[in-house]
């Protein structure tokens, strides 16, 4: 098997910040308010909780792909390419188009809940799931994306 | 690992151009190395502009660099 480039390292360090946002949001909702999964709707918590998301993931990807950087360089001697060149942008390109086609089908599939009479909890929980399927689907398209060369 | 109809003898070439390493390359033609580890091993077809800055970078005409197989 052949070793692992960066940008295939990158996208599976990736997958694990998200596996991490993904963690957090369980806890935080299902732990720590388990409450607001029953009973009345809390808008404000569940607008909270889903701004509160992109930080999150922004912050953990920053903080994972320095991880990867130093461990990187450290462990192979490579560095960063620091560039974006036009693989990693077809790469990137076919990713978005698998992780929007996700993320709209999550947001469809979010509304059943509200269709069927349920409660609105369970579509913010169908949105935030559809954007994390949605994550992995981008990190695991890349990774496979770049392994077969494009 | 799907291989592109497109082969290429960069590797070939390299090595006349003194040895000159994927990383050397990769800079003159602004690219990653892995994009050049990926077009040597046949699974990556560049465009026609970095294809034409590879070939300008050995001073060899296109076909030289890169030849098209069709599958069958």
């Amino acid at each position: 098997m052949e070793p692992l480039s960066f940008q295939e390292k990158k996208s599976l360090a990736n997958l694990f910040s998200v596996l991490l946002v993904i963690g957090w949001f369980v806890w935080y909702v299902w732990y720590r308010h388990p409450a607001e999964l029953s009973g009345e709707v809390d808008f404000a918590f569940w607008g909270k909780t889903m701004l509160w998301l992109m930080p999150l993931q922004i912050g953990a990807s920053i903080l994972i792909h320095i991880l990867l950087v130093i461990l990187n360089t450290i462990a192979t001697r490579e560095e960063d390419p620091g560039i974006e060149d036009e693989r990693d942008k077809m790469v990137d390109m076919r990713a978005g188009q698998f992780t929007l086609s996700i993320f709209a089908l999550g947001f469809v599939l979010s509304m059943i809940p509200l269709a069927l009479g349920y409660s609105p909890v369970w579509m913010f929980v169908g949105l935030a799931g559809g954007l994390f399927l949605s994550q992995i689907t981008w990190c695991l398209t890349q990774f496979y994306l770049y392994r077969r060369g494009y | 690992m799907a291989k592109t109809q497109i082969q290429n003898n960069i590797r070939k070439l390299r090595f006349f151009e003194d040895e000159m390493t994927q990383q050397q390359l990769a800079e003159k033609v602004g690219v990653t190395r892995q994009t050049i580890i990926a077009m040597e091993k046949g699974k990556y077809a560049p465009s026609l502009e970095l294809a034409f800055k590879i070939a300008h970078v050995f001073k060899v005409p296109l076909d030289e660099v890169f030849t098209y197989h069709p599958e069958g």
